[in-house]
């Protein structure tokens, strides 16, 4: 054995042992906070101080050995009585945690060693003594969440029963194997019975040629045949036993290797408790924080990338939601706040609600903050509905708070969290009701890597969709559909549902024969139901979905990759992007007619990019722009837009700076560098308006920098013109 | 009487053996030093590449067209179990077309922790070069400085085999992919 490689999977072990007890010890110590002295909880403590003391010891990590012995000796002291532990012991203490943490994940846990000695001088004082206030409290930010590999060879902690789960389907696999050796020794008897059979019946012949009487080889014939159907029968009837053990085995092998990719939802409870009970000491609130649904299954990689979004919104909530005690009394609430996380799994969808029964968002402060914040004018913000207002709440640097504080306003806002949720193909919506609470929604995908799918075609190939996003599918006879201004239409439940052609949205070939019936694909979104014609609809089942390669980029309407039952290669579609651009050709006028000849080219508009990442704000300019004569399409974020506008057919390009995924500056750089594309005029349109943000953007080779302001003033338009060289009116 | 020796399972020390006996062997040159390369033929241009780099050849599979994408990609294919992004090598290298493929192959390359697939019209198989029949790339083709061929080698079969530069080929696969 290799003396490196050895010491390297002891480190691995110590870092999952140090994981678990560091949850205890942080729970535990949340919990003490709660009921002080409890001696099961305090036993519970030490007896997890001790176990990380002797574990650090093995793989010789002195720091963590000082750190967990004093954690013991405050714990055993607590338990005899001699010391009480009040809150400012349990921040100390809980600093104590996160330097075990990080020490457990640390590259060179020499670097931390002046912390650890200030922890061990701190904690061996008595209470109150409070060394190092506030100065470990950053350093709380990066500790355990930020342990992630990101290679493969990553190792995972998979519950025991999971695993053994799996190898008992596994070793029956193996046994059912070796049952296939039974038939081929049945072919082998059928065979030499055959053989036997035939030559039996060749004696038969030659004795009637010779004139013999065969009566009695024929009767022995007629039984020799009919053992050798009973030998086919009695094979076929085990081999048909065979077959549906095989594929019930392989059925459960395949789920329980996907619960070991599960862990329950409760695994990161204990940091967001933790997030909570720190906020609300730091802020002066009281708070009861409860958790629902703690056994929920979560893919584990879906479980990391959305802590820090729950993390983010458990301190929103303890700082915009809930009030301090003598608030709250005197709005004749309880003193301490409710802060409840639920999680479930509904309609194949993960669940996460965060909400509050503090002071809710009070729909004319934050009317009247958007118009102070100039993103758009006070006739405009009257007339959006309080929905509509709660999405500004999403904006990139939009804060309920005018000051800064510590806990909420350290630059991120929610934007921050909606785009880590979008990143993992989710959704997260806000209501409110103003002195009664707000709650978080939070829609996920169960696992990021496997999903119920409807599977259908498109010219010719095959392509899936979330089933989940599926309304309804069904048959529409040809003459059953409708136009009216080009735009093709049916009836559905006395509504009428635009239709288009998913060849066309996808700019594959269309087919242009005319059928008598076409199988339309009913999809939903919130401003409306679209139908989409597809070729044929080939069946639903679950699907492992393969990124698409990286190198790629992201391609318009496709999420991922899959393989079909028979190994064939298909699509995913990305629901929300294949929307888009459904809504993209019906607003450009190019849905083309389903079974009817293409119309010929249009003497088109001038055609304008909006790219932005707050529907709103699209809105407004979209608005703006064709209200001015321009066709305007639009774009959700630097990727999206970038997508677009390689095709070359627009004659500008308005962009948002701060979006997910891909920025302004990106947006801006990459189509000034392109050389097809650097005389498209770019206009960048910001809420930044200092000057060192300005000179950012026209370094990167943008036209024109405007603030958001200049809805108002029509500096947009007359940016638009002047870029086009067109007249104030084109 | 020998089905146990063949049946047997080969050992662990066997096996790290045969790992190091087959990593050791120079990849791409037989025992008088010339060079080897598998060699396939593109519309009517014909081209080698180092074997080492091709991890497999088979009858071209179903391939799924992409969505929005250029010429370049053909679209994805199933190697293995594993959706994998395919070329069509004649818009990569811009060839000129050539004879319809009786038998169009997938090629498979791996270079630099990428790996990609490929559609090719007919794969040639490996054959042996000397470094003496090695000629210049067209002046032309240089100029343009879009060639991803290092020279060319003269066949006694007819056409010449374009020596590929994988590194370079590569790099032309990343930028069609973005």
């Amino acid at each position: 054995m290799n003396g490196d490689l050895s010491s390297f999977s002891m480190r691995e072990l110590f870092l999952a042992e140090s994981e678990t007890q560091c949850r205890i010890l942080s729970d535990c110590l949340v919990a003490l906070e709660i009921r002080p002295g409890d001696p099961l909880l305090l036993e519970s403590l030490m007896r997890a101080a001790h176990s990380l003391k002797g574990a650090a010891r093995i793989i010789e990590l002195e720091g963590a050995v000082l750190v967990a012995h004093a954690m013991e000796d405050a714990f055993v002291a607590a338990q005899k009585g001699e010391v009480v532990l009040g809150s400012s012991a349990i921040d100390r203490l809980l600093r104590g945690v996160d330097l075990l943490s990080r020490l457990a994940s640390a590259e060179s846990p020499a670097e931390i060693q002046d912390e650890v000695e200030v922890f061990v001088a701190g904690a061996a004082a008595p209470d109150e003594a409070s060394a190092a206030p506030v100065a470990a409290a950053p350093a709380a930010e990066s500790a355990a969440p930020t342990v992630k590999a990101e290679d493969d060879s990553r190792s995972l902690r998979v519950a025991a029963e999971s695993l053994d789960q799996l190898l008992g389907s596994a070793g029956e696999s193996l046994v059912a194997s070796r049952r296939i050796c039974a038939f081929s020794n049945d072919f082998w008897r059928l065979h030499r019975h055959q053989r036997k059979t035939a030559a039996t019946l060749e004696n038969t012949i030659a004795s009637a040629s010779g004139g013999g009487d065969v009566t009695s080889s024929l009767q022995q014939l007629q039984t020799m045949i009919e053992s050798g159907d009973r030998l086919v029968l009695t094979g076929l009837a085990e081999f048909e036993r065979f077959e549906r053990n095989a594929a019930q085995l392989s059925q459960r092998l395949y789920g329980q290797a996907l619960a070991c990719r599960m862990r329950p939802f409760g695994a990161i409870v204990s940091s967001l408790r933790r997030a909570a009970r720190d906020t609300a000491r730091c802020l002066g609130r009281e708070v009861s924080f409860e958790v629902r649904g703690e056994g929920t299954d979560v893919d584990r990689d879906l479980l990391d990338s959305i802590e820090s979004p729950l993390l983010h919104l458990v301190r929103n909530a303890i700082d915009h939601g809930i009030e301090s005690p003598q608030e709250r009394t005197a709005a004749g609430k309880p003193a301490a706040g409710r802060l409840v996380i639920e999680a479930s799994h509904s309609a194949g969808f993960l669940v996460i609600r965060v909400s509050d029964d503090g002071r809710g968002v009070d729909p004319a402060d934050l009317r009247s903050r958007v118009v102070a914040k100039g993103l758009t004018d006070a006739g405009t913000a009257e007339k959006l509905a309080v929905g509509e207002l709660l999405e500004f709440l999403f904006l990139p640097g939009f804060s309920l708070r005018s000051e800064v504080t510590e806990i909420s306003g350290r630059g991120v806002g929610l934007d921050v969290v909606q785009s880590a949720v979008r990143e993992s193909r989710g959704t997260v919506r806000i209501s409110s009701e103003p002195g009664q609470g707000t709650a978080f929604l939070l829609q996920l995908p169960i696992s990021l890597s496997v999903m119920k799918a409807l599977v259908f075609e498109i010219a010719g190939e095959p392509y899936a969709i979330p089933l989940a996003r599926v309304d309804r599918v069904l048959r529409v006879l040809a003459g059953d559909i409708e136009s009216i201004e080009g735009a093709q239409y049916i009836h559905i439940d006395q509504s009428r549902v635009g239709i288009v052609d998913g060849a066309a949205v996808l700019g594959r070939p269309v087919d242009r024969d005319g059928h008598e019936e076409v199988n339309v694909l009913l999809l939903s979104s919130a401003d409306g139901h679209f139908g989409i014609v597809v070729s044929r609809f080939i069946g639903e089942g679950e699907i492992v979905v393969q990124p698409l390669d990286k190198r790629l980029g992201r391609v318009r309407d496709i999420a991922a990759t899959a393989l079909t039952e028979d190994g064939s290669p298909m699509l995913l579609v990305d629901v929300e992007d294949f929307l888009l651009s459904v809504r993209r050709l019906a607003a450009g006028g190019q849905i083309h007619g389903i079974a009817a000849k293409s119309a010929g080219p249009e003497k088109a508009a001038r055609q304008i990019l909006v790219v932005d990442d707050s529907l709103t704000v699209r809105e407004l300019e979209r608005k703006l722009l064709s209200s001015l004569g321009y066709a305007v399409e639009v774009a959700v974020d630097g990727m999206d837009a970038w997508n677009a506008a390689r095709t070359g057919r627009f004659a500008a390009v308005v962009t948002d700076v701060d979006m997910p995924r891909m920025d302004g500056i990106e947006l801006t750089r990459l189509i000034k560098n392109d050389a097809r594309l650097r005389d498209t005029p770019v206009i960048i349109v910001s809420y930044k308006d200092r000057e060192e943000d300005r000179l950012r953007g026209l370094d990167a080779g943008a036209d024109y920098y405007l603030t958001k302001g200049s809805f108002q003033d029509e500096g947009l338009a007359r940016a638009v013109a002047d870029v086009l060289g067109e007249e104030s009116t084109p | 009487m020998n089905a146990a020796f063949f049946e047997r399972e080969p050992g662990t020390a066997d096996r790290e053996r045969w790992r190091s006996e087959i990593a050791a062997t120079p990849p791409s040159s037989d025992h008088e030093g010339r060079l080897m390369l598998f060699v396939f033929r593109v519309g009517s241009e014909r081209f080698g590449i180092e074997p080492s780099y091709v991890e497999l050849a088979a009858p071209l599979p179903v391939i799924h067209s992409m969505p929005h994408r250029g010429a370049s990609i053909a679209g994805v294919v199933n190697v293995r179990g594993a959706v994998t992004l395919c070329f069509s090598l004649a818009d990569v290298l811009g060839c000129a077309p050539g004879a319809s493929a009786d038998r169009p192959m997938l090629l498979v390359l791996a270079h630099g922790g990428w790996r990609v697939a490929a559609r090719v019209d007919e794969a040639e198989g490996v054959s042996a070069f000397t470094q003496s029949s090695l000629q210049p790339t067209p002046s032309t083709l240089q100029a343009s400085g879009r060639t991803h061929v290092k020279g060319i080698f003269a066949s006694g079969d007819g056409q010449g085999v374009g020596w590929l530069d994988v590194s370079s080929l590569f790099g032309a696969f990343d930028a069609a992919a973005r």
